[in-house]
């Protein structure tokens, strides 16, 4: 994977409305972090961000997901600037 | 006719059937259709339970295989996956890994999967295969994948996972007799699925497996699969009844961990990876992803309203005023004509009994108590309908993300939305519901404010009221609405702001971080809808005849005896009864909030359940008024009257019980339930104090102030 | 039926039912749960 540069990361809830973007980082509770991996949000996933800056709504391989804001803070993503499909899959 | 291919594979005969029927456990994520599934499999043969030390729902049911044999299906709470972060999927982790005493180890697996979302279904099957089980795997919502223009080839997964896969539509009934023929073959293949277990953590794994082995009696392939387990969970959620690890193997675990956060290797995230990468290989080969529907999904195009930053609120808002109205609309006719029938029976057994003790118990005892009650099944029937549909359709989690950013002001997060929404129709559901929020001290807190939400046991009790507050009929709809609109907020209100009182004095924590699915919209299934209003009709009119129907008969005896000499007046023989003493007992203390000794009565009796003090509010004022037709209960309230001649039922003394009631703690299941939860009495009795007192003060404010102002 | 008839009658009944409740609310539950008041469960059987 090629190093993300810097300015590109930025927490999920600050991704706008309509754009996709690249897990790259989880933080936060271990817990938490194992689960957002678990249920197939982990590093390198594509998220599309549909609505809301402090609770967020994404969608992510097909399914709607909301994450509150102290969850979408803890998610670092890049932001893709096409997605290659709808459809997001996980890479 | 030829089978398919999964049905009869010449297997060899490792698994010998089991000499009684054998115990299958359901297990899948949340909203993949287990419980439609669970439903179609057992019918209405199915016992509900709940785990002890833990209120999760444990349902066994009976399904029957192709040729008639019962076999036994446990319905275990939806989980993502076996490292559980809540009390629900640490119950489905336990009774999987047999260590449960109450539940014997499944002897089979059904795992449902949702066919539209493979891969994240297939974690959880994932980490089932391992449990060294016979297993099936139900590919459900086919059609769903389909209309998403995914091609999912049930062939390619039972051939790599090695198990039988079954193709299933359940909501339709669609491969159940397939899945049937499954469920009755007595050998069922071990999952031939090999993934190869990081090499960093591959010691760990063999060393945790033996001791497991060694000091825990598990079997080796159960030990290997709660080794895996035990090296991704984070901080393990134990539940009561379940049996704990042995010191020596949580000795070995812990200097694993150590030494990793030594090394700062993230293991748990590799254990993950790995899986992943295994699933991932997997679903390139079974699932064609969709190329067609690239717009938005007509779910999309309603969540898009639904889920709008102001949109959703007025939706919200709608949703909740269309309940409201349908209560008092829908349900005039019905009871009025419930009501037409229950003055009809007493005053027929008025007529064709000659007068004394044993005619009274029955007009005045059982008939106005159980009566009274009984005329609010309408409105009880049509608020289940509607959270019936909420839930059924999806919406209900949208109101838990619309409602995100309020609870995230009080510090709790969306989740607790859901069961202080289902506290609606009545708190032990919603307390019970509790058990998916992750975060111990948001549950105790939300279970500590949950009984606020204004229950439908306190319906019957803010309908008498507001009839006696507003007694003409020409009193327009809307003032009704706004009165019982105004009792659920301030509940709803109350519950909030004590919520805030307590995350910020009694249970600190930090801000809790939520995850939580949307599931497609779905259309409702009128059949589990209409099921769920059968099953509370029947709940309510069997606690009318039972408890309620003792109560009053035991109320009566109350009221009636000590029998004042002969030639009292109704009120002054209930004055000298024992539940006239009782109530003069109570007056000094609600007194200063306008009620007098019996309304202390209903007070006390209606700890029992709070439309208890309906049926005696019939019991007493029926007790009084002249012995002619049955009055209804609203003109008897209305010409209740204090000692001085002063009228008792005043629009602010009503007005004022509402109060009281928005916010007593008046249930005694409530408070056992609540003691089960937190598994101390320390709760529930916090609880009863702080919401009974509040209630105290807030009646007595309205009624000072009230009067202050003249009213 | 004379008045102290239906006295003993209904003092009767009220002895059941108030034997009954007390029964109800002290009895040992086989299977401890929030009873099914709420419709959270009917007795469940051991398998």
């Amino acid at each position: 994977m090629p190093a993300p540069s810097p300015i590109a990361r930025l927490p999920l809830c600050q991704l706008p409305a309509g754009a996709v973007g690249r897990v790259q980082a989880i933080t936060g509770d271990e817990g938490f972090c194992q689960r957002l991996r678990e249920m197939g949000c982990g590093e390198a996933a594509l998220i599309t961000k549909i609505s809301g800056t402090t609770t967020s709504l994404c969608q992510v391989n097909g399914t709607r997901i909301a994450l509150n804001h102290s969850a979408a803070m803890n998610i670092l993503v890049e932001r893709v600037p096409v997605p290659p499909r709808t459809e997001s899959r996980r890479a | 006719m030829q089978l398919p291919a999964h049905i009869n594979p010449p297997a060899p005969k490792r698994n010998a059937a089991p000499a009684r029927a054998p115990v299958y456990a359901l297990v899948g994520n949340p909203n993949c259709g287990k419980s439609t599934l669970f439903n179609a499999l057992t019918g209405l043969k199915q016992k509900v339970g709940n785990y002890p030390g833990v209120t999760v729902e444990k349902k066994v049911g009976t399904a029957y295989s192709q040729h008639g044999q019962p076999l036994t299906v446990i319905d275990l709470p939806g989980a993502y996956s076996l490292a559980a972060r809540s009390p629900d999927e640490a119950v489905t982790r336990d009774v999987l890994l047999g260590r449960r005493s109450d539940t014997a180890q499944p002897d089979r697996i059904l795992c449902i999967v949702d066919a539209t979302n493979l891969e994240r279904n297939l974690y959880l099957v994932h980490q089932v295969l391992d449990l060294g089980r016979p297993v099936i795997v139900v590919l459900n919502m086919m059609d769903l994948a389909a209309e998403a223009g995914m091609a999912v080839f049930p062939d390619k997964l039972a051939q790599e996972l090695g198990v039988p896969v079954i193709p299933c539509e359940a909501v339709r009934g669609k491969g159940l007799i397939e899945l049937r023929l499954a469920m009755s073959r007595a050998d069922l293949p071990l999952s031939r699925h090999a993934w190869d277990v990081p090499g960093a953590i591959a010691p760990a794994v063999a060393e945790i497996q033996a001791s497991l082995v060694a000091h825990d009696a598990k079997s080796p392939l159960i030990a290997r699969a709660e080794s895996l387990l035990l090296l991704t969970d984070q901080d393990s959620v134990r539940v009561a009844g379940s049996t704990p690890l042995s010191a020596r193997t949580t000795e070995i675990l812990a200097g694993w961990q150590k030494r990793w956060s030594a090394e700062n290797m993230d293991w748990a995230g590799t254990l993950v990876s790995s899986r992943y990468d295994a699933i991932g290989r997997i679903a390139a080969e079974v699932v064609q992803p969709g190329t067609a529907g690239q717009g938005p999904s007509p779910s999309d195009r309603i969540d898009a309203v639904v889920t709008h930053p102001i949109w959703g609120w007025i939706t919200l808002g709608a949703v909740m005023c269309l309940i409201f109205v349908s209560i008092f609309t829908l349900a005039e006719y019905p009871m009025n004509w419930i009501d037409r029938h229950i003055a009809a029976l007493a005053d027929w057994v008025k007529g064709s009994m000659a007068p004394g003790d044993l005619r009274d118990l029955i007009t005045d005892g059982a008939i106005s108590g159980v009566g009274g009650v009984v005329i609010f099944l309408p409105q009880i029937l049509i608020l289940f309908f509607f959270i019936g549909l909420l839930e059924s359709t999806g919406y209900m989690a949208r109101a838990a993300f619309i409602m995100d950013r309020l609870m995230s002001r009080v510090g709790l997060n969306g989740k607790s939305f859901i069961p202080l929404l289902s506290s609606y129709a009545c708190a032990i559901p919603g307390i019970m519901a509790t058990r998916t929020i992750e975060d111990p001290k948001d549950r105790l807190v939300t279970i500590l404010v949950a009984p606020l939400m204004s229950c439908s046991a306190r319906l019957p009790v803010y309908l008498l009221m507001i009839a006696a507050l507003l007694p003409a009929e020409r009193v327009p709809l809307t003032t009704k609405v706004g009165i019982m609109f105004l009792m659920y907020f301030l509940g709803t209100f109350a519950a909030f702001g004590f919520a805030w009182l307590f995350k910020r004095t009694l249970l600190k924590g930090v801000p809790p971080m939520m995850i939580m699915e949307l599931p497609p919209y779905r259309m409702p299934g009128v059949k589990d809808v209409g099921l769920h209003m059968l099953e509370r009709a029947w709940i309510f009119l069997r606690r009318a005849g039972t408890v309620i129907l003792g109560i009053s008969i035991v109320l009566w005896f109350l009221s009636a005896y000590p029998k004042a000499p002969a030639g009292a007046s109704p009120s002054e023989q209930l004055s000298g009864s024992f539940a006239g003493m009782a109530g003069h007992a109570l007056e000094p203390v609600i007194k200063p909030l306008g009620f007098d000794w019996q309304i202390g009565i209903g007070l006390i009796s209606s700890f029992a359940a709070r439309e208890v003090f309906v049926s005696t509010m019939g019991v007493v004022f029926n007790a009084e008024a002249d012995d002619g037709d049955t009055a209804p209960l609203r003109s008897a309230l209305l010409k209740a009257r204090w000692p001085d001649g002063r009228m008792l039922f005043t629009p602010l003394v009503c007005f004022g019980l509402m109060i009281f009631y928005v916010f007593a703690m008046q249930c005694i299941s409530t408070i056992a339930i609540v003691k089960r939860e937190t598994n101390s009495w320390k709760w529930p009795l916090f609880q009863t104090a702080y919401m009974t007192g509040t209630a105290w003060i807030l009646a007595l404010l309205v009624y000072q102030v009230g009067r202050g102002l003249g009213f | 039926m004379t008045a102290e008839v239906q006295s003993l009658l209904a003092l009767a009944v009220v002895a059941i039912a108030a034997l009954w409740l007390a029964r109800r609310a002290f009895a040992k539950k086989k299977h401890p749960g929030c009873g099914s008041d709420c419709g959270c469960g009917t007795k469940l059987t051991k398998h």
